[in-house]
């Protein structure tokens, strides 16, 4: 629990603001809800002996996006981590020093909606690292800010400012260096955006509904269509879209596309598509887009459940397990169609040592296209792999709707038996590259080397699951 | 830029003035002449990077007694811990060089926020800090990258004042004289002295005085305790602490030629080669070995003396040892030889016995050499550790002696050991 804040104004300390215990009972019950943000600031280091040297920080936190008035936000929790030169780590090899572990306090400041600026101590714990014999270093830091709360509404900003770290290099026998524990200070490069979070404090009135969905497109098959749009915005959080065929919800998804299977051949259909947020405020619908599926005449259309694996080449964890549907249609020697595939959990292990949990999705981008000649099934599909949740530690850090691979896809697949048949499916096996990551926070750098790779491979079985 | 221009004709003419002018000022007692004026109206402290005119010595060294202050300004203490404890200055201070001519040197002076006008001093001779100006030491103090800062901070939550001296050279194209005892002596002795004449501070006139080095600062320490009972006999020293003494240069010289803290050696020759006029490094060097210590001179701390001169040796600067002359090998032994003479208060010597750097033998014999004389000596060897571990490993036993020497209590002497 936190101790009461100490840039509470005395005067209104009681009435107003605070970090109280009691206050935090209450948000057991109710907690508000969090957000992930992230921040990554340059800053510059005294350490013992040396010139100031520049250290990179990125910072993660759930702050809320938006708080009642006078109720006190949960702890906040602050994960950073910290990008140290190849120079200072260096120095502490110089000293015989062979890991480093200790504290960061960061000078975070709260801007009140009425414009007063308070001042929040966030201590973190730096976990112990060890120092490579060359080259730089990241070392982890954690640690909570205390709840905060606000006596009046408006918008709200969480700033993060110099740092004091307390390091403590220790020698390979694990006792003190030459330098024992030692304070250092670092100083926030001027000129960068140092706001972590901003928080929009409510008196009760309405919170707003998230945007509206743009650019819905589809691209169909003979019995699918693939929806994607544009995401929306909101001041908390987009947590659903709904998805309607002709007027009626036919599906509900989290990220921004869908693949709407068993449709007649030939056919038009209109979709709308509706976000939602947290507190279940719907945005407008996006504007109908009217797709029209392909024709049926001498094509056989077949749908397959899809069970298989992926197995990442840079990774030891083993095989992330798939699981989807891939509608397809073959006319002549010419295969078309969507392979969905559902979301998927993968473990990863970032830095050697810190387990990253990840949730993968494959949003569609360009459906599949191939050939059926001799008894061989040949497909590509184009999929775009985003990381919609990283969690590091167990704790949610990044990810989020824009975390995704810069490039497309292009997922190889062909039939292994010598002779598939499209009616009893079988088994698919093939390879794919995966591209640097994009839109991650700060873990795109910690995950992208993780995940990237020119040759992973992908093993499905196609069940036969015939057009409802 | 560093460029040497001596020569030795020149340094025949410079010596016999100097040793003139040794003569007028020796030996110095306090109030032999009227004190100058402290000046504050000087620049803010800028970061180790920059330029500081503060640290430039005037044209003309004022007249007046060592220790006393020419200049001063607020400084820090060091990180946050050391600045809530203690208010600082950065002073510049009459102090005497290496063969006892006037000089000045700067240094800091720190506080605690309590209590000062009680409290006893402390005066802390710093480790190697490098031939650059970047090393100074208040400097270093100053934007919170002084490595000796956890012995700072010892000293002030025990509610001493603490004296700091940069030692002499630190400036713009600096002159330090690295490991010459009387010049460093003097630089310990005077910042002592200025610590009680800066009124801003408030201390006693005649506080208890403790001083305490580890490596250059321990053989710096062990240089004032020597010299005080001439030099400076007002001040009332009641302990001195010396770790990693480099208390035989020649041996010193000979354990680091080829080794990993070569670096430190080519310190030692910029620091002779400043400190005595007929020592011309120049003529030995190697246009490598030039254009080495001129780099060194820009821009070395200690750091980069661990880090850049790994196992090199003295033939891959110079074409011959100035070690294997015989003006250099004077000012090795006997010039800057401890242990000819007695420290007449009470000393804890102690030494890693696995350094590398600082040859254990030297130390080893001075603690002989100083047991011979009479000195009341405890020794303490580090069993295991080596040279830089020791810096900070050292500081318990070093606070718990000088905590003992200001409450008056009984030595622990262990020289009948030996």
């Amino acid at each position: 629990m936190a101790s009461p804040l100490s840039w509470v104004p005395s005067a209104r300390r009681a009435a107003t603001i605070g970090v109280i215990g009691a206050a935090l009972s209450a948000l057991a019950v109710a907690p508000a809800s969090a957000r992930p943000v992230s921040l990554k600031l340059n800053y510059k280091c005294n350490f013992p002996l040396m010139l100031p040297e520049p250290l990179s920080l990125t910072i993660t936190s759930d702050v809320p996006a938006t708080l009642p008035v006078d109720e006190g936000s949960p702890e906040i929790p602050i994960n950073a981590v910290a990008d140290v030169s190849a120079k200072a780590v260096k120095s502490l090899r110089a000293l015989e020093a062979v890991s480093v572990e200790g504290k960061a306090a960061a000078a975070a400041t709260v801007v009140r909606p009425d414009g007063i600026v308070l001042p929040l101590n966030v201590p973190t714990t730096i976990v112990k690292t060890a120092l490579p014999t060359s080259g730089p270093v990241q070392t982890a830091a954690s640690g909570e800010a205390p709840s905060i709360l606000f006596p009046s509404a408006g918008q709200a900003a969480l700033k993060v400012g110099d740092l004091v770290l307390t390091l403590t290099p220790r020698l390979s026998d694990g006792l003190l260096t030459g330098v024992d524990t030692f304070e250092t200070e670092c100083k926030q490069d001027p000129g960068q955006n140092n706001v972590l979070a901003t928080i929009a404090v409510t008196d009760g009135s309405a919170s707003v509904a998230p945007t509206k969905p743009g650019a819905l497109k589809g691209v169909p098959t003979s019995s699918s269509v693939a929806l994607s749009w544009t995401a929306s915005t909101d001041d908390k959080a987009v947590t659903a879209y709904d998805v309607f065929r002709d007027g009626t919800k036919v599906t509900t998804v989290t990220t921004n596309s869908a693949t709407i299977a068993g449709l007649n051949a030939d056919t038009n259909y209109t979709f709308t598509v509706q976000a939602r947020d947290a507190d279940n405020n719907a945005s407008e619908l996006s504007d109908p887009v009217t797709v029209k599926t392909a024709a049926g005449g001498g094509t056989t259309g077949y749908r397959y459940a899809v069970a298989g694996t992926a197995t990442f080449k840079s990774l030891s964890k083993g095989a992330v397990p798939l699981t989807g549907a891939f509608d397809t249609s073959i006319a002549g020697s010419t295969v078309s169609g969507n392979l969905a595939l559902n979301d998927a959990a993968a473990k990863l292990v970032a830095l050697g040592f810190l387990p990253v949990d990840a949730k993968l999705s494959f949003a569609q981008a360009g459906g599949t296209s191939g050939t059926f000649a001799s008894g061989v099934l040949s497909t590509t599909t184009k999929l775009r792999i985003k990381l919609p949740q990283v969690k590091v530690l167990g704790i949610e850090l990044a990810g989020g709707a824009n975390c995704q691979t810069k490039q497309i896809s292009s997922v190889g697949l062909k039939s292994i038996e010598p002779a598939f048949s499209p009616a009893a499916g079988g088994r698919l096996a093939g390879t794919f590259a995966i591209s640097d990551l994009t839109g991650c926070g700060f873990l795109t750098n910690l995950v992208s080397p993780l995940t990237s790779g020119g040759s992973n491979a992908i093993a499905v079985n196609l069940t036969p699951n015939p057009v409802a | 830029m560093y460029r040497i221009v001596k020569s030795r004709l020149v340094r025949a003419t410079a010596a016999t003035l100097a040793g003139l002018a040794f003569v007028a000022v020796s030996p110095v007692t306090a109030s032999a002449a009227t004190s100058p004026a402290i000046d504050w109206n000087v620049n803010a402290p800028t970061p180790n990077a920059d330029a500081d005119p503060f640290y430039t010595p005037p044209s003309t060294i004022p007249t007046g007694n060592p220790g006393d202050i020419i200049r001063a300004r607020v400084a820090n203490a060091g990180p946050p811990t050391a600045r809530s404890l203690a208010k600082a200055w950065q002073v510049m201070y009459l102090s005497t060089d290496a063969l006892g001519n006037p000089n000045v040197v700067t240094g800091t002076i720190m506080v605690p926020k309590n209590g000062a006008s009680t409290a006893p001093l402390v005066t802390i001779a710093p480790g190697t800090t490098g031939p650059a100006f970047r090393c100074t030491v208040s400097r270093f103090i100053n934007s919170g990258a002084f490595y000796e800062q956890p012995a700072v901070n010892d000293m002030l939550k025990a509610g001493y004042a603490v004296a700091v001296t940069d030692y002499e050279g630190y400036h713009e194209n600096p002159k330090t004289t690295y490991v010459a005892g009387r010049s460093m002596g003097a630089a310990v002795l005077n910042i002592s002295r200025a610590a009680t004449r800066l009124p801003e501070a408030g201390l006693s006139p005649t506080p208890k005085l403790a001083i305490r080095g580890y490596s250059q600062g321990g053989g710096a320490a062990m240089w004032a305790g020597q010299m005080a009972p001439t030099y400076a006999p007002e001040l009332n020293i009641v302990g001195i602490a010396g770790g990693g003494v480099p208390a035989n240069l020649a041996l010193v010289a000979a354990s680091l030629q080829g080794q990993p803290a070569f670096g430190f050696l080519l310190n030692a020759m910029i620091g002779l080669d400043n400190a005595y006029p007929e020592l011309v490094l120049d003529d030995f060097l190697t246009d490598v070995g030039k254009s080495t210590i001129a780099n060194m001179v820009a821009g070395d701390c200690t750091i980069e003396l661990l880090i850049g001169y790994e196992n090199k040796k003295i033939d891959d600067y110079a074409t011959e040892s100035p070690f294997s002359t015989a003006p250099w090998l004077d000012r090795i032994d006997p010039e800057n030889k401890l242990g000819a003479t007695k420290i007449n208060v009470p000393v804890f010597q102690y030494h890693a016995n696995n350094d590398p750097i600082v040859s254990p033998r030297g130390a080893a014999n001075l603690r002989k050499a100083y047991c011979a004389l009479g000195v009341d000596l405890q020794w303490k060897e580090f069993d295991g550790t080596g040279h830089i571990t020791t810096v900070a490993r050292g500081n318990a036993d070093v606070a718990a002696f000088i905590a003992a020497r200001f409450r008056g209590a009984t030595t622990a002497p262990n020289c009948s050991a030996i």
